[in-house]
């Protein structure tokens, strides 16, 4: 039942992000092409950036000459849903995990590499998450390169049908959690229907995607934490069975007062 | 350098410095779990929530055309719930969507 968690796995696991951020970077090199930003550049901004999002804003900006400083009062603003996501990623990582492997987990924490990270029930290694982060840079990577490089040769329906890949993946990792813990399909339903609900406020729009998603997600949890409280463990820091047992309890529900 | 140069250079500098920063602080300067159970509790759901307002509405809009969006959601659906692996919930997906355009275009 429990995989080993290895970089090997981490490859393996990555491999539907690797074609759905293919597909999307692709689209970001074809748009950096025909807002004149060389080739070379908008792949050097997918190296360093590493972002949906923030990559995609970025040319609306330089499109338009924005100032540096609007540029990162932007950026602060976009990505500051990252900083509650990696909050969350704090309490999942191993505690004896030194400085500079958390400097190379925190560069790689994208929406998709959080999503797998935080729902596998293993406990997570350095090894791992280098594994899952590896395979996503290269598909955005080569995927910018590719898109600034031979826009017009690709196949719309093929980009079109591959931009389904992410959704899956994240279908494929929230349905076996919420089929065996009633609290989590509580918070799966009603975060899909928050962010539903919110994206017909018209008052709302001035949000975006990125930040409607994480204030529906937390939302939805911060009820469900309040309705369904997860048991106390036992304070030993990050005992490897320590977090498997908190899963566990997730998993059977039996965590639930 | 010429101006033009300089100018993306700059922006793109501060797009991965920010996008860096806000990611990385967070898993720096915390390294204990919390004390607080609700907090903690809080935590331990978060991540399912985003992922299902990931998914919900965002999936209707991910291919050009609503229908075989929803086709290519409900197979991955049915292949999670009967235990189907990520690679194969997601290449059965996108080969659902593929399909379905093609027949949509022979109708």
């Amino acid at each position: 039942m429990n995989t080993r968690l290895t970089f090997r796995q981490g490859i393996i696991d990555a491999l539907p992000i690797f074609f759905g951020y293919f597909s999307v970077s692709i689209a970001f090199g074809i748009l950096s092409a025909t807002r004149g930003v060389p080739v070379w550049l908008a792949t050097a901004v997918s190296m360093t950036a590493f972002t949906g999002t923030g990559q995609f804003v970025w040319i609306d900006l330089i499109a338009s000459g924005a100032a540096i400083i609007e540029t990162l009062l932007t950026m602060l603003v976009i990505n500051a849903r990252y900083f509650l996501m990696s909050l969350s990623y704090s309490q999942k990582l191993p505690a004896n995990m030194t400085l500079w492997q958390r400097l190379v987990v925190g560069f790689g924490n994208t929406d998709e590499v959080f999503a797998i990270a935080m729902t596998r029930d293993e406990p997570l290694n350095f090894k791992y998450l280098l594994g899952l982060i590896l395979c996503s840079y290269c598909g955005w990577i080569s995927g910018t390169a590719v898109g600034g490089l031979a826009s017009g040769i690709i196949s719309d329906t093929i980009l079109s049908a591959l931009g389904i890949a992410l959704y899956a993946m994240f279908i494929a990792l929230v349905v076996p959690p919420a089929k065996k813990s009633k609290p989590v399909l509580a918070v799966v339903l009603g975060a899909a229907a928050l962010n539903t609900v919110m994206r017909f406020i018209p008052f709302l729009e001035f949000l975006g995607d990125g930040w409607l998603v994480i204030v529906s997600g937390i939302a939805a949890a911060a009820i469900a934490a309040a309705v369904f409280p997860v048991k106390e463990e036992s304070e030993t820091e990050a005992a490897p069975d320590e977090t498997e047992h908190e899963a566990e309890n997730i998993r059977k529900g039996a965590a639930v007062k | 350098m010429n101006a033009k140069l300089t100018y993306l250079l700059a922006s793109a500098a501060v797009t991965a410095a920010v996008t860096y920063l806000v990611r990385v602080i967070p898993l720096a300067v915390w390294r204990g779990r919390f004390k607080n159970a609700y907090i903690r509790s809080l935590f331990t759901y978060v991540p399912y929530g985003v992922l299902a307002a990931l998914v919900f509405p965002g999936v209707l809009f991910s291919t050009e055309s609503m229908i075989p969006a929803v086709v290519g959601g409900l197979t991955a659906l049915g292949l999670s719930l009967a235990g189907g692996k990520l690679l194969l919930v997601s290449g059965a997906s996108v080969a659902a969507v593929l399909l379905t355009g093609l027949i949509l275009r022979i109708f």
